[in-house]
């Protein structure tokens, strides 16, 4: 302590500052959490890491808290403990820091022992709400919210014995602390990073961030602060200023629900979790030489009953796993991913393939989830379905509310070189109950693949049929563009079926009678024949007048007499609806037929 | 003047079907053994006017069956394609004419987009038969319109198309109850009883017509073993319905046979409290 206090008279003698000096009390700044404070450019917060050089944050138990109809609900995930409870009306959420749980309740402050769920203390909150926690294996540091406007945050650090050594009040709004050998890290005013002297109650050192910060967390020993991008405290944090520190933030990606990694620490979150909680991003940084990266270079994005796992290069989805139930909070492990849903059910989930170990359980539904995944290692102990099994068991929840989790997925996977992903896409639109959105979406992938040739014959095969309850039509549009695009004259005979078949929809005619015109040969002639004398007088509607248009031209380009008589005649024809008259004729190059009335020299069709 | 009235009155009957048409033709162009000018009529159907065709079309409902060359003209207008109206009048010709060879022509129109001509194509099928018509009533049969299908169904059991009663059964237990009557048309004695075992399900008066068939067969089409438990399952329903049914079968029941079957119906009937009519059967 007296070392440290030498050198931070050096640095204050050093930067010249006119504050108020000494090693008592006060000291480069007045009081924590204050804002009359000349930006240092780093250089207490230097020493303040200098003197922590080589100290790690502890492990922490990997630990699964629930919040239950009595209170707590809490399962070690190693397989070195036995899951405990205990009863307690919570306020919020609870936090797990390390080897102790907290929590708020009926005005008091309660920490347990993770493994056993032993209480360790129980303090006064003064009426606030638990907002963050962080813990060094001595001390816990913990930030209370206010239930009022107006009211000031708190810091507490607490130490084993349940001796609240100091209380701090702040006017700024604090958030989430983390405490690495004595030293308190709290950011506040979601600019500053304190670093608070658990002893003495002073404040040490502080970092002006150049972003958003209200998160401080101890992962993998480290302390990391931030919100948006997670600043490792190390030998580089002094440089935090110039955007010289490490950091590492998760690659843009527009994901379902906009997810976040880290929630805004300032603000107390609810016992009971709402979508924000449901929607989430994780992700575990690890070292890798001199920089950061994210463990097994993936991170997990969470909807709802879906998580989605990524590649951190290029954000590429790699992976989807489905939970019986909506997952409600999660944490990265090393590497892996935990998560734990409404009905109590706990999923570890593999990192890089989604491959999920048998799923552990809470025991009861649960209203709010949080997880400390600590060093815990998830690996694969059984190979995962394909990506496209793993997208189809997705999709086919059918549930309203993962909608744009769907349409997300489908779009991911929709351009990936697969003939099973043809498949999945004729399958999400032969089945009855996918939404009109994801529809059109799937409808747009189909039309542009250029693969699962196989499987779109085969759908064309099918028809709408009453009997055997085959009630949709194949995506037919669709499968006529990407087949015409792939020169599968394989499906002339199918298409031209499909282009006599009342089911289909006009617009998907359209999109059959263009295939038709590339991939038609006179073995197509009959069916072509009776569409041109079945609409060419009866087209009521744009995209029938086109469909017939485009057969008139299919017609021409078989070179063939019958054909080429059959579109004179029906541009000739009085009671051809005009404008396939019109068009027919501009086919021809001739020009269109008498008005009705006028003497026909030959049979007007 | 006169002509524009008929005109008029071609254009509506066009609307409203065979029926309409035929009644229309006849009162604007009587009957008569006056000799029909073919060419001109080709000429008239192949005008490519609607009020000309429509006009030749009337004097083909009238005149067509005692005109060989009719068929041939009517399908020339089919397969050349026309406006619904002439299209709709041109079947309910077909459907005059009951001509088998015209069963092709026809038969393309059960596909077309307009649910109108959809389903006057299928009733006239039913009509001209011919070998296009099962065929295509059968996958009418599987048609997304309900009033295609039951078209169907009515004309696959007129056509005696005993191929389709299995598909029959599929469209009835979907809720096509016109199949009823059909299956009653076509079943074979296990198939008669496959349909009696949906009474309670289908209700009696969709099935009577279907029970009709079955029960007033002669014995040598189908045994009084199976007429006994289809009777047997009539009287099961034990209503008021089941009751009046039967004896309008019994009014109905060939005279002189009193066999099994018939003593069935008479125990059946008083069972459900009603009075045998005949009671020395």
């Amino acid at each position: 302590m007296k070392e440290y206090c030498w050198a931070r008279l050096g640095w204050l003698v050093a930067a010249l500052v006119s504050a108020p000096l000494g090693c008592g009390a006060s000291g480069p700044f007045e009081k924590p959490f204050t804002a009359r404070w000349q930006n240092d450019r780093g250089r207490s917060i230097s020493l303040v890491q200098e003197r922590l050089a080589g100290s790690k944050t502890p492990v922490g138990q990997p630990l699964a808290v629930g919040v239950g109809a009595g209170g707590l609900i809490a399962l070690p995930l190693d397989g070195n403990g036995v899951a405990w409870s205990q009863a307690a009306t919570l306020d919020a959420l609870p936090a797990i820091a390390g080897d102790v749980v907290v929590a708020t309740a009926a005005g008091r402050l309660l920490a347990f022992e993770a493994r056993t769920g032993k209480p360790l203390w129980n303090v006064d909150a003064e009426g606030r709400r638990l907002r963050g926690a962080g813990d060094d294996g001595g001390t816990t540091a913990v930030t209370l919210g206010s239930r009022e406007d107006g009211q000031p945050s708190q810091l507490l650090l607490v130490d084993r014995a349940g001796h609240v050594r100091h209380r701090l009040d702040s006017a700024a709004e604090l958030g989430r602390p983390a405490v690495l050998a004595g030293v308190a890290f709290v950011p506040w005013q979601n600019q500053y990073v304190s670093a608070i002297d658990v002893e003495s109650g002073e404040e040490i050192g502080r970092l002006l961030m150049r972003e958003q910060v209200s998160n401080a967390l101890a992962i993998g020993g480290f302390v990391f602060v931030g919100q948006l991008g997670l600043l490792r405290f190390d030998d580089r944090i002094a440089a935090a200023t110039t955007g010289g520190a490490r950091r590492i933030e998760l690659p843009f990606k527009k994901l379902p629900g906009d997810p976040v990694w880290l929630s805004d620490g300032t603000k107390t979150e609810l016992p009971t979790a709402g979508a924000r909680a449901r929607v989430r991003l994780l992700a575990r940084p690890v070292e890798r030489g001199e920089e950061i990266e994210l463990a097994a270079g993936h991170f997990a994005a969470t909807y709802y009953r879906v998580v989605m796992g990524f590649r951190a290069e290029g954000a590429k989805l790699a992976w989807v796993k489905t939970l019986p139930a909506d997952s409600l909070g999660g944490g990265a492990a090393s590497p892996g991913f935990v998560l734990c849903d409404k009905l109590g059910g706990v999923h570890r989930i593999d990192a890089t393939s989604g491959a999920a170990q048998a799923p552990l359980s809470l025991g009861a539904r649960v209203r709010a989830c949080v997880v400390q995944a600590g060093d815990l290692s998830v690996a694969a102990n059984a190979p995962a379905p394909s990506l496209t099994e793993q997208v189809s068991e997705a999709i086919f929840l059918h549930d309203p509310e993962m909608a744009a989790a769907h349409e997300f997925l489908l779009s991911e996977i929709g351009v990936l070189a697969d003939p099973a992903v043809t498949r999945l896409l004729i399958d999400v639109l032969s089945a009855p109950r996918t939404s009109p959105r994801l529809r059109v979406v799937a409808e747009r992938l189909l039309a542009a693949r250029r693969d699962g040739v196989d499987a779109m014959l085969a759908a064309l095969q099918s028809h709408y049929d009453y009997l055997t309850d085959t009630l949709r039509t194949p995506p037919v549009g669709a499968l006529a563009e990407a087949l015409a695009a792939m020169k599968e004259h394989r499906a002339a005979p199918l298409l031209a079926e499909h282009l006599n078949d009342p089911a289909n929809p006009a617009e998907d005619l359209v999109r059959i009678a263009k295939a038709l015109t590339v991939l038609a040969t006179v073995e197509q002639l009959d069916e072509l024949l009776a569409f041109l004398a079945l609409y060419r007088a009866t087209a009521d509607e744009e995209a029938l007048v086109e469909a017939v248009l485009l057969v008139g031209k299919a017609l021409l380009a078989l070179q063939n007499d019958a054909a080429r008589e059959a579109v004179e005649n029906a541009a000739r024809g009085p009671l051809t609806v005009p404008a396939v008259r019109r068009g027919l004729a501009e086919l021809l190059e001739v020009r269109p037929a008498r008005e009705p009335g006028a003497a026909a020299s030959s049979a007007a069709p | 003047m006169f002509r524009g009235f008929l005109r008029a009155l071609l254009i509506g009957a066009s609307v409203w079907g065979s029926a309409a048409l035929a009644a229309t033709s006849v009162s604007a162009a009587p009957k008569t053994n006056a000799k029909v000018d073919v060419e001109a009529l080709r000429a008239e159907l192949e005008s490519g006017e609607e009020g000309r065709m429509l006009s030749a079309l009337a004097e083909l409902s009238t005149h067509g069956k005692d005109l060989p060359e009719a068929a041939n003209l009517l399908r020339g207008v089919l397969e050349r394609g026309a406006s619904v109206p002439v299209i709709e009048a041109a079947l309910s010709v077909a459907s005059l004419l009951a001509r088998a060879e015209l069963s092709e022509a026809v038969a393309r129109y059960t596909r077309h987009r307009s649910p109108s001509v959809r389903l006057t194509a299928t009733r006239t099928l039913g009509a001209t038969g011919g070998t296009a018509a099962i065929p295509a009533l059968r996958a009418a049969l599987r048609s997304a319109d309900a009033a295609v299908r039951g078209a169907a169904a009515e004309g696959l059991g007129r056509l005696g198309a005993k191929e389709a009663v299995g598909e029959l059964f599929l469209a009835l237990d979907r809720r096509v109850l016109q199949a009823a009557s059909a299956i009653g048309r076509l079943c074979a004695p296990p198939e008669c009883l496959a349909l009696s075992e949906r009474l309670g399900r289908v209700p009696l008066e969709a099935m009577t017509d279907g029970i009709d068939h079955i029960l007033l067969r002669s014995a040598s089409e189908m045994p009084d073993e199976h007429k006994v438990k289809v009777i047997a399952r009539v009287a099961a329903l034990a209503t008021a319905d089941a009751a009046r049914y039967l004896v309008g079968v019994a009014n109905r029941w060939p005279a002189g046979d009193a066999g099994k079957a018939r003593r069935a119906l008479k125990d059946a009937i008083e069972s459900l409290g009603e009075k045998d009519p005949l009671k020395k059967p």
